[in-house]
């Protein structure tokens, strides 16, 4: 019995260090919180862009639902009427799919930066972990919005993503082997992809996403205020500054000229305008997958990688990222920041090189597209 | 004299903080009217011209219609033994038509240099994108995805392409108008029925449900 609650009690304890509720009271969280000063201070405004881009997200979201219609025949009928026939609609469709390119952007940015900083260690895990989670809903956001204008190029993209997700099993051992099957038939609700996945994204998207976000987010914004910001580096300048009101201030300055900016270019620059294909059409069941289908860019790191190698080994390489990322306060923890920063450079030259010369990349290597 | 850099700080601050007030009353003031304005247009009631107003119900009829269509499909899928893909005389060498099979898989059908059906899968063995319905001049199809070819008379990939199965043959029958079956196939290519063409001509293409659960 001691033993038992011994263990409870240390339990308990180390909740305690790693979300310090005593020190939610108005001292703490706005009085004495300081931002440290020193080179890499700009990383500290990530997180809060990236919010600032989510935010943008759940009003310009809210817009879109007024007029979109959730079914395999309506679908892409009443985004055309979005953009073409509702006043400003165009823009907050724009303005819908470009802050999600942005928030993604700051997300991956963000995770990269807190990494090398080493704004993951004690007792800063549950920070680090909850914000995990809201890096693969984030990628979870952009998956199922994908679908829902039922275009042929997302619909056959999604098709194809899901049948590599249902093909991961046969290198899958024993009973494990049916799991990506069930989880595809779990994903798609039906035989083939129709009208069951469309629901399915939809709700996920503008329901189950949205409130798993905000819950864990303000896991994850509460928990940073109790611990005030990291030091983020080895030689520190001895300078900080108010978090209250001078630090938010300039937050609010960042997320004005974010507004601004993609303001401007939602007005004049359709989303599209990027993508190889010219205006979507509707998807066709009978027909032949239109050539060079792709995802959105920021599933380019693993896209390529499956258009490239081998199967099985970018399966092996995206468990182990993902295994990693959760556990990166424990691997990394005696790690230092200089050597935290060398990898964080090799992940973002990986990222930036796959995602900008990806398809130059593959017709190096195979000729011809994608 | 150095400067206390706490003091430096705390000064900067000052400066940011007055900034900042200004941009932001700056900043919201326009925003209220480029925003506002954009809001409440997205809002009213949208008005049309008749002829927008035409086109986009005579559109969303259409799909509907198609919508519809696919159902009955499905619909007769569930509830009869074969299913139509085509009347013979309309199938081609070289353009494949493209149905939906009992699985809910896409497949298409050909006919042979002697008139005979080819039916198969069309979904690709690599990773199930749908291949494309035009032969080319070798006897190919080919999956846009990844470049698969495949041979239509053995369902076989072209050696070097990224899908390593063939595309499985479906069995199928001709069955004429008065619902006569004149021939079958099995998906091993085992003809059962008549077998002289001329006899066949105006009769229609089925695939059987009983091929299908035997795959
Ligand atoms: C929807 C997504 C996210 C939002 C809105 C968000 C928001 C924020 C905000 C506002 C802060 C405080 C300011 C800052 O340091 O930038 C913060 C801190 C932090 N975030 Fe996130 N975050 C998100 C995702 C992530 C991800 C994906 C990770 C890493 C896997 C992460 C790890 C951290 C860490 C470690 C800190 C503490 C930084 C420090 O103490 O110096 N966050 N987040
Ligand atoms: S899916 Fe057909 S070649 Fe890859």
């Amino acid at each position: 019995m001691p033993e038992q609650k011994k263990g409870l009690a240390r339990m308990l304890k180390s909740l305690g260090e790693r979300l310090p509720m005593d020190k939610f009271d108005f001292k703490h969280l706005v009085m004495e919180k300081e931002v440290p000063v020193h080179k890499m201070s700009w990383a500290y405004y990530l997180g809060g862009l990236t919010l600032f881009f989510f935010l943008v997200q759940v009003v310009t979201g809210i817009f879109l639902l007024f007029y979109y219609e959730p079914t395999v025949s309506d679908a892409h009928a009443s985004v055309e009427f979005i953009t073409r026939y509702v006043k400003n609609g165009f823009f907050i469709r724009n303005l819908h799919a470009w802050a999600s390119s942005c928030m993604i952007l700051c997300l991956m940015a963000h995770a990269i930066t807190t990494f090398a900083m080493k704004a993951f260690a004690r007792p800063r895990e549950i920070i680090w972990s909850s914000g995990a989670l809201l890096l693969l809903l984030g990628f979870t956001f952009g998956f199922t919005g994908y679908l829902l204008p039922w275009h042929q190029i997302a619909v056959n993209a999604t098709k194809v993503m899901l049948q590599s997700i249902d093909r991961s099993g046969q290198y899958l051992p024993g009973v494990l082997a049916g799991v990506p099957h069930y989880l595809t038939q779990l994903i798609q609700g039906g035989p083939m992809i129709g009208q069951a996945t469309l629901s399915r994204f939809y709700a996920l998207h503008v329901v189950i996403l949205p409130l798993l976000v905000a819950g864990i987010l303000g896991l994850h914004l509460l928990a940073v205020q109790l611990h005030g910001m990291s030091q983020g580096t080895d030689k520190p300048t001895g300078k900080s500054e108010k978090f209250f009101p001078f630090f938010i201030l300039k937050d609010l300055i960042v997320w004005g000229v974010a507004f601004f900016i993609i303001f401007i270019i939602a007005s004049c620059l359709p989303f599209e305008s990027f993508s190889p294909f010219p205006l979507f059409q509707p998807f066709n069941a009978l027909g032949a997958t239109p050539e060079g289908i792709k995802p959105e860019w920021y599933f380019y790191f693993t896209y390529y990688p499956l258009e490239l190698l081998p199967f099985w080994l970018v399966m092996i390489g995206l468990t182990a990222t993902g295994v990693v990322l959760f556990l990166t306060p424990r691997i990394f923890k005696n790690t230092s920041r200089p050597m935290l920063a060398v990898i964080a450079w090799l992940i973002t030259a990986y990222l930036v090189i796959i995602t900008l010369f990806g398809s130059f990349i593959y017709a190096l290597v195979k000729g011809g597209h994608p | 004299m150095p400067v206390d850099p706490k003091e430096d700080v705390d000064r900067e601050e000052r400066r940011v903080f007055l900034k900042a007030f200004g941009g932001i009353g700056a900043a919201l003031f326009l925003l209220s009217m480029g925003t506002f304005e954009k809001i409440f247009g997205f809002f009213l009631k949208q008005d049309l011209t008749r002829d927008q107003e035409e086109h986009i119900l005579s559109e969303k009829i259409q799909r509907l219609e198609q919508t519809a269509h696919e159902k009955k499909l499905e619909l007769e899928r569930l509830d009869k033994d074969y299913i139509l893909v085509a009347s013979l005389d309309s199938l081609s060498p070289v353009k494949g038509i493209y149905f939906i099979d009992y699985l809910m898989r896409p497949a298409m059908a050909f006919c042979d240099d002697d008139g005979f059906p080819i039916v198969l899968s069309a979904k690709c063995t690599h990773l199930g994108c749908t291949v494309g319905n035009i032969v080319d001049d070798k006897g190919d199809i080919l999956c846009p995805c990844h470049m698969s070819r495949f041979s239509i008379k053995t369902g076989a990939p072209v050696p070097g392409s990224p899908a390593k199965a063939p595309l499985p043959f479906l069995g199928w029958a001709i069955i004429d108008k008065n619902k006569n079956i004149l021939l079958t196939q099995d998906p091993h290519g085992k003809r059962q029925g008549i077998t002289d063409m001329d006899k066949l001509s105006g009769s229609s293409l089925y695939v059987l449900k009983k091929y299908s659960e035997e795959a």
